[in-house]
């Protein structure tokens, strides 16, 4: 049960970092904001699988901080986004 | 009994990972900004809602349990009321004023 | 904005519930052990406070029936629009025919409006994009050969019944 749960750790993993690659060339701002949101779901999947894992709880405390910081490190980029000065 | 929530968990997961697979295929193959934006905030929080529920048989008690699906409430409404803001950043970035 | 008619439910009662919730998030994410309760019950009672000075009460009066009704629709909404995208995705031979459209919505604009806005997010096939010039919304839609503006409506209906701020 433990290996099987890591390797659907590490599939989510790769499967992230894939679509990272992608989202990172942009074109615009938006799709780099997302790399943000991608991390946040992506990470929090593969803390909470390893959690179960290894048994060890403390890394649904890490996946819940990810949780809050994604939010907010998304809220941040999309408001301090180039070209939204104009608007609230 | 054992074997059989293990069972479930396994479903539950690997049915995620196919999500979480399939959000990547849109970000790599859909033409715009804002239809790759589904694919982010659909596939992957069902992907997401999936696995949780799977390991919840795994979360051995009713609290770990609960703060797993805290957790992933949380990433639910984190994505949520992202996911306008960003579909709106990329609007605004497409037809600029 | 200020709902007339609805009697206010005072603010009492809205801090005794916002508090509780807040102690219950703490015991689930803190453990229930006693030593750390003290510091449960501080930070219950600064976070009544923060939620109660940003996010003032609003005269809702959700409607149990309808209110248990949408959330168990949800996951099976979130599965279809998952499986929606996934498919979309994953079969090379079709791809998305996304548009934007302008949408009005019954809501006046406010909380309850937003938050209609971020639970349409999850939906299948919509993506509200912001505000567009006398008071419509500008939708993203997966495929816009559908009847998508048809749908938010009707499913704000069904959230406003929800919440009660449809009154």
């Amino acid at each position: 049960m433990a290996e099987l749960l890591q390797l659907a750790a590490l599939l989510v993993l790769l499967t992230v970092a894939a679509g990272l690659l992608r989202i990172l060339r942009g074109p615009g701002a938006a799709d780099r904001v997302m790399a943000a949101q991608l991390l946040g779901t992506g990470g929090i999947a593969v803390l909470v699988l390893l959690a179960a894992a290894t048994a060890t709880p403390a890394l649904l405390d890490a996946a819940l901080t990810l949780a809050l910081l994604a939010a907010f490190a998304a809220v941040a980029l999309v408001v301090a986004a180039p070209g939204r000065a104009s608007r609230r | 009994m054992s074997l059989l929530l293990d069972g479930f968990t396994l479903v539950a997961v690997f049915a995620g990972i196919l999500f979480f697979v399939a959000g990547t295929a849109g970000l790599l193959r859909f033409p715009d900004t804002s239809s790759r934006l589904h694919a982010l905030t659909k596939a992957d929080h069902l992907g997401l809602g999936l696995i949780v529920l799977g390991l919840l048989p795994q979360a051995g008690g009713v609290l770990p349990a609960l703060k797993l699906l805290v957790i992933w409430a949380l990433a639910l409404l984190a994505g949520a009321t992202v996911g306008p803001l960003i579909a709106r950043l990329a609007r605004e970035e497409d037809a600029p004023p | 904005m200020a709902a007339a008619g609805a009697p206010p439910r005072g603010p009492t009662l809205a801090a005794a519930a916002r508090g509780a919730a807040f102690l219950g998030l703490w015991v689930v994410l803190a453990g229930p052990a006693p030593d750390g309760l003290v510091v449960g019950l501080l930070a219950a009672g600064f976070a009544t406070w923060a939620s109660l000075r940003l996010m003032p009460p609003l005269p809702w009066r959700p409607r149990p029936g309808a209110l248990l009704l949408l959330v168990l629709r949800f996951p099976w909404q979130a599965l279809r629009a998952g499986t929606e995208v996934a498919l979309l995705a994953l079969d090379p031979r079709r791809r998305p025919h996304p548009g934007m459209l302008a949408w009005t919505p019954r809501l006046k604009a406010g909380r309850a409006q937003d938050a209609f806005l971020a639970y349409a997010s999850l939906l299948p096939g919509t993506l509200p994009a912001g505000p567009l010039d006398g008071g419509a919304i500008a939708i993203h839609a997966l495929d816009s050969r559908t009847p998508v503006g048809e749908a938010m409506t009707q499913e704000e209906a069904r959230f406003a019944q929800a919440i009660g701020a449809d009154g």
